[in-house]
C-alpha cells in the first residue's frame, strides 16, 4: 500500500506535466478507448514501461509501475489484447504480465518463458513465440487466457518471433533463419516450414487473408547488411509465395496493414513506406520525419491513422508521431523510453 | 532540493560528532603522502592516495574522494567512473605512466583493478598534467605500483570475511639480495553477494551475482650502477562474475570472466641535473561473455621521457610515446594494428618565490587525426608564513579522447571516420593551509568550465544498425569544496575532511538542450573523522552523499535515481606482538543506517553489513 502510494505520490509531476494540452486530469481505470504503447527501456536498466494515449490525446506513462508498484521489466518486447485482458511481453524479463484492462491491475504473471518476443491469441487460448536462447531453436508456448496456466510449447525454429493466425494455421516466423513454421491450431504440430528470406519478422494479413511478412535481410560474413530485405505474400491455404517484393535493403521487422487490408506500411530509418497490395512495388516513401531520430515502432488504429515510435537513441524517452490515412503529419507525443509497438483497445 | 542536502549534511554531521563523543575513533588508510607520480604529471593540481593493504577494489578505494563518481551496475559489479561531469572514456588511467584503460570501450572497470597490487593513487582533475596518456577530458587516474625498497624481508598477510559470503585473501612479500629487490603480491577475493533487499513490498535476496576476483604480481629491480635501475612489474588478474540482475529480471544468468595481463619493464637513469625514464608495456585484456562471445584486446606501449634542470628557475620535460593495439572479437571483421604516437614537452618556471608556471604541449598522431593539446597553468604565492600559505593556481587546458577500438572496428556500425573528442578547460584554485604545532588545517576551493564537443554516441540508422557519430557538445561547469583538518586533542589524532563538489554538466546540442546529462550528479558529498591513539586504537567515520541522479536525457525525474547517504565506521587497533611482529584487528560496519539505495537504476545495493579483517605483518 505504501509503495502504491509512493509511485502515486512520483506520479503526479507527470501526470500534471503530460496534461499540459488537457487540464483534466486523467483518471486511472479509462482505457476504453485509445492506444497502449509497450516502451521497452534501455537494456538492462530494468525501465521498461508503459504508456496509453486515450482518444482525447492525453498520455499516461509508467501506468504498469503506478497501479501495481513495481516495474514492468526489462526490454518490453510487446503488448497484446484479449479476453479483456492486457498482456505485456517482457523479453529480457523472461515473464508475461497480465492487466486487466479496466485498471490495469496485474492479474497473473507468466515466468516459465525464455526470452518471449510476441503474442496472439485464439479461442480463449495465448500463444507466445520465444526464442529461448541463442544456441536452441525457438518455440511457442500455449496458455489460458483466464489463469496463465501454461498447456504446452511447440518447437519451430531458432528465433521464433512473429505471429499472426490465419485459416485455422499459426504462422510463425523464424527470425535467425529464413523460414515461417506453420501450426496447426487443431492439431497443434507443425505442419509446414516456408521459403521466405533473411530474417522474416512482423507478418500482417491483407484483405484476401493473404500473410504478408517482411524480411529485415541478411548480413554477410562481415557482418555487413546484404540489402535483401523484401516482403513476402504468403497463401494461408496451400503455403505457397504469392508475391515477393525486393526492396534492396536491409530494414526495420515492424510491419503494419491499413483497416482496408489493401495497404501495408513498413519502416526504415526515419521514414514509413506504403505498398499496395494489389500492385505491390518497393520504395515508396510515405512519410519522412526529419525530426525523427529512427523508427522502432509503428501501428495502424481503426480509423487508418498510422503511429510511429521513435525511441531515439534510447538515451532519452521516446516520442510517437501520428499521421492522418492521407499521410499528414497530426501530432506527437511524448512517451516513455523505447517505445517499440502499440496495442489498439 | 538544497535544503534536503544540506538537512543530509547536517544530520550526518550531528551524527559524526556524536559518536565522536562516545567512542575513541578511527582511520582507515588513506592517508597522503608525497610523491612518486611528479614523473607523470605536471603543475601541481593533484591528489594522492595511499592504498596500503587495502583489500577493496580500486573503485571502493576511490569513492570518499572529490569530483568523481562510479556508475555502479551493482555490488562489485562493473563500474566506470565519471570525473568532473565527464563520460566513462574521458578519464586517462595510467599505469606507470602507459595508457591502461581497456582499449575496446576506452574504459576501465575499476571494480577489477584490486587495491592490493597498488601501492598508491593519484588523481589529477582536468586534462592539464595529462602530457603522457589521452583521454583526460575529465581527469587521470595514476596508478603506482612501484616497488618499495625493503631494508630487510617484509611478509604481510591480511584475511577480510565480510557479510554475504565475502573472504579475502591476501599475501604480500618484499625481499632484496645486492642489487636485487624484489616483491611478490598474491590475493583471492570471493563474494557471494547474496544479500537481502526490499523490492515491491517483498523481501528478496540477490541471486547470481557471485564474484571471483585473484592474481599475481611479481616486481623485480636491478641496480645496475648507482645512478642506473632496471625494473619489472608482472601482473595477471582474474575476475568471474556473474552479472548482477537488476530488481525487475532478477533470475537472469549471465556470466563475464575477465583476465588480465599487464607486464611493464623500466629503466631510469639517473643524471647529475635530469633523469630518464624510459617504459616498454605489454596489456592484454580477455573478456569473455556468456561464454561464447570474447574479446581479446592486445597493447603494445614504449615511453621515454626526459626531465632536466635547465637553470635553478627552468625545468624541462620531454619525451613521446607510441601505443599499437590488436584485437580479436567476433565483431571485429579485419585484422587491424592501430596506431597512436604522441610527443609532448613541458617547460616549468619557477622565477621567485611567490610565482611559477608551466607550459605543457602534446602532439598526438593516430590515422589522419594530429590533436594538438596545449596546456598552461601558474600558481600565485599571495601569503606565506610560518603558519599561513594561501595559494592560487589556474589553468587552461585543451584534452581530446581517441575513438575507442569498439567505435572504430566493431561490425556491424564501426565508424572508421571518427574525429576525437575534444574539450577545453578552464579551472581555477584557492588554496589555505594553516599549520601549527599540535593543528593543521586545509581549505581548498576550486572552480571550473569545460566545453567538449565531438561526443561519440551511437545511434541506429536506417536499417537499424547502430553506429557511432560525433554528436553531442557538452559544458560543464563545477566548483569543488573541501575542507581538511587534523590536530590533537586529549592525546588523540583527529582527523576531519570535507568535501563537496557541484558539478552541472549540460547536453548543449540537438534536443534536450541545457539538461543534465545522465548519470552525473549534480551533489557530491562527504565527511569523514578518524581518530587515532598512541596505543595502536584507531577509528573512523565516513558519510557520502551522492545526489539526485536522471537516467535519461530529457531528465524526466520520475525515471531518476534517488540521492543516498551512506555513512561507514570503522574500529580497530595495532598491536605490537613482538619487534618484527605486528598485528592488526579492524571491524568495518557499511552503510551503518541500512539505507535502501540504488546507484543504476533498478540495481539492488546491500544494506548493512560487515566487514572483519586481520592483518600479520612481519619485518
Amino acid at each position: 500500500m505504501k509503495n502504491y502510494l509512493k509511485c502515486l505520490l512520483l506520479m503526479l509531476p507527470f501526470i500534471l506535466a503530460s496534461c499540459e494540452e488537457d487540464t483534466e486530469p486523467q483518471q486511472v481505470g479509462q482505457f476504453d478507448a485509445g492506444i497502449f504503447v509497450s516502451n521497452e527501456g534501455n537494456y538492462g536498466e530494468g525501465d521498461g514501461s508503459l504508456s496509453f494515449i486515450s482518444s482525447a490525446g492525453v498520455v499516461s506513462n509508467n501506468l504498469f509501475s503506478a497501479v501495481n508498484g513495481k516495474a514492468l521489466g526489462d526490454v518490453v518486447q510487446s503488448l497484446h489484447v484479449g479476453a479483456g485482458q492486457l498482456f505485456a511481453v517482457v523479453n529480457n524479463s523472461n515473464k508475461i504480465e497480465a492487466m486487466t484492462l479496466d485498471s490495469l491491475k496485474s492479474t497473473y504473471t507468466i515466468t516459465d518463458v525464455s526470452l518471449p518476443r510476441y503474442m496472439v491469441s485464439h479461442d480463449g487460448v495465448g500463444f507466445v513465440s520465444e526464442w529461448v536462447s541463442f544456441s536452441d531453436p525457438g518455440r511457442v508456448t500455449l496458455f489460458d487466457l483466464e489463469t496463465g496456466a501454461i498447456d504446452k510449447s511447440i518447437t519451430t525454429d531458432f528465433g521464433a518471433e512473429g505471429l499472426i493466425i490465419s485459416e485455422g494455421k499459426l504462422f510463425v516466423s523464424n527470425n535467425f533463419t529464413t523460414t515461417v513454421s506453420v501450426i496447426d491450431l487443431a492439431s497443434e504440430e507443425v505442419v509446414a516450414s516456408i521459403q521466405v528470406g533473411n530474417s522474416p519478422a512482423g507478418m500482417v494479413l491483407d484483405a484476401d487473408g493473404d500473410v504478408w511478412v517482411v524480411c529485415s535481410g541478411g548480413y554477410d560474413a562481415n557482418y555487413a547488411p546484404l540489402n535483401d530485405g523484401k516482403l513476402v505474400e504468403l497463401n494461408p491455404a496451400s503455403f505457397e509465395v504469392k508475391t515477393e517484393t525486393d526492396l534492396n535493403a536491409n530494414l526495420s521487422g515492424k510491419i503494419a496493414v491499413a483497416p482496408s487490408g489493401r495497404t501495408i506500411y513498413y519502416l526504415m530509418g526515419n521514414k514509413v513506406y506504403s505498398l499496395s497490395t494489389d500492385a505491390p512495388e518497393g520504395g515508396q516513401v510515405w512519410v519522412d520525419e526529419a525530426s525523427a531520430v529512427s523508427f522502432y515502432g509503428l501501428g495502424v488504429d481503426q480509423s487508418g491513422n498510422v503511429y510511429t515510435a521513435d525511441a531515439k537513441g534510447f538515451a532519452e524517452n521516446g516520442e510517437v508521431f501520428v499521421y492522418s490515412p492521407a499521410g499528414a503529419f497530426q501530432t506527437k507525443y511524448n512517451v516513455g523510453r523505447g517505445p517499440n509497438g502499440f496495442a489498439f483497445n | 532540493m538544497v535544503s534536503r542536502i544540506f538537512m543530509y549534511v547536517l544530520t550526518g554531521t550531528i551524527s559524526l560528532w556524536a559518536m565522536a563523543q562516545e567512542d575513541t575513533l578511527y582511520l582507515e588508510e588513506l592517508p597522503v603522502y608525497g610523491d612518486s607520480f611528479q614523473r607523470f604529471t605536471t603543475g601541481t593540481g593533484y591528489r594522492s592516495i595511499s592504498l596500503t593493504n587495502s583489500s577493496s577494489s580500486l573503485e571502493e578505494a576511490l569513492s570518499e574522494e572529490n569530483s568523481i563518481y562510479f556508475k555502479s551496475y551493482g555490488n562489485q559489479q562493473l563500474s566506470s567512473i565519471s570525473f568532473r561531469g565527464t563520460s566513462a572514456s574521458q578519464t586517462s588511467v595510467l599505469w606507470h605512466g602507459i595508457p591502461a584503460n581497456y582499449p575496446t570501450l576506452g574504459q576501465m572497470d575499476f571494480s577489477q583493478w584490486p587495491a592490493w597490487l597498488m601501492g598508491r593513487v593519484a588523481l589529477q582533475p582536468g586534462s592539464g598534467g595529462a602530457l603522457y596518456g589521452p583521454g583526460a577530458i575529465g581527469g587521470t587516474v595514476l596508478i603506482d605500483s612501484e616497488l618499495k625498497l625493503a631494508d630487510g624481508p617484509l611478509v604481510e598477510a591480511k584475511s577480510s570475511v565480510g557479510s554475504f559470503g565475502y573472504l579475502f585473501t591476501g599475501i604480500k612479500s618484499a625481499y632484496g639480495q645486492g642489487q636485487w629487490r624484489g616483491a611478490t603480491k598474491i590475493f583471492r577475493s570471493f563474494l557471494k553477494n547474496d544479500f537481502p533487499y526490499e523490492y515491491a513490498g517483498k523481501q528478496v535476496r540477490q541471486k547470481n551475482a557471485s564474484v571471483l576476483n585473484y592474481g599475481v604480481q611479481q616486481q623485480l629491480s636491478y641496480r645496475v650502477r648507482s645512478n642506473q635501475k632496471m625494473t619489472l612489474d608482472a601482473q595477471y588478474t582474474r575476475n568471474d562474475r556473474e552479472v548482477q540482475p537488476s530488481k525487475v529480471s532478477p533470475n537472469l544468468e549471465d556470466e563475464l570472466k575477465t583476465g588480465n595481463v599487464r607486464l611493464a619493464a623500466g629503466y631510469q637513469l639517473e643524471l647529475p641535473k635530469g633523469s630518464l625514464t624510459s617504459t616498454l608495456a605489454f596489456l592484454q585484456n580477455d573478456q569473455e561473455y556468456n561464454q561464447n562471445d570474447r574479446t581479446i584486446s592486445n597493447q603494445y606501449s614504449a615511453l621515454v621521457a626526459y626531465w632536466g634542470e635547465l637553470s635553478e628557475v627552468l625545468s624541462v620535460r620531454l619525451g613521446g610515446n607510441a601505443n599499437f593495439f590488436t584485437a580479436t572479437s567476433n565483431n571485429y571483421v579485419n585484422d587491424f594494428v592501430d596506431q597512436q604516437t604522441s610527443i609532448f614537452a613541458s617547460l616549468q618556471v619557477n622565477p621567485s618565490d611567490w610565482w611559477s608556471g608551466t607550459v605543457n604541449a602534446r602532439q598526438s598522431f593516430y590515422e589522419n587525426n594530429r590533436p594538438f593539446t596545449p596546456s598552461f597553468s601558474q600558481k600565485f604565492s599571495v601569503l606565506s608564513t610560518e603558519k599561513n600559505e594561501v595559494f592560487m593556481t589556474n589553468q587552461l587546458s585543451w584534452g581530446f579522447r581517441y575513438p575507442t577500438l569498439n567505435d572504430l572496428h566493431w561490425s556491424p556500425g564501426g565508424n572508421p571516420d571518427l574525429k576525437p573528442e575534444e574539450s577545453f578547460n578552464l579551472e581555477g584554485g584557492l588554496d589555505w593551509k594553516y599549520r601549527q604545532s599540535a593543528f593543521s588545517s586545509r581549505l581548498h576551493l576550486t572552480a571550473f568550465k569545460t566545453w567538449s564537443d565531438n561526443w561519440i554516441i551511437w545511434l541506429p540508422d536506417g536499417s537499424g544498425i547502430w553506429s557511432p557519430r560525433n554528436f553531442r557538445t557538452v559544458e560543464i561547469t563545477g566548483m569543488e569544496l573541501s575542507w581538511e583538518v587534523s590536530g590533537k586533542w586529549g592525546g588523540l589524532l583527529h582527523e576531519f575532511r570535507s568535501a563537496y563538489s557541484y558539478t552541472q554538466s549540460q547536453n548543449k546540442a540537438g534536443a534536450n538542450q541545457g539538461k543534465q546529462l545522465p548519470y552525473t550528479p549534480l551533489h557530491n558529498a562527504h565527511l569523514s573523522l578518524k581518530t587515532s591513539s598512541d596505543n595502536g586504537w584507531y577509528g573512523k567515520a565516513a558519510a557520502d552523499f551522492t545526489g539526485r541522479r536522471f537516467t535519461t536525457l530529457d531528465n524526466t525525474e520520475m525515471q531518476s535515481v534517488d540521492e543516498y547517504l551512506l555513512m561507514d565506521v570503522f574500529v580497530g587497533r595495532r598491536f605490537s606482538v613482538s619487534d618484527a611482529f605486528d598485528l592488526e584487528l579492524s571491524v568495518a560496519i557499511k552503510n551503518v543506517f541500512d539505507n535502501s539505495y540504488e546507484n543504476l537504476i533498478n540495481r539492488a545495493m546491500p544494506g548493512r553489513n560487515y566487514q572483519f579483517n586481520l592483518l600479520i605483518k612481519y619485518n
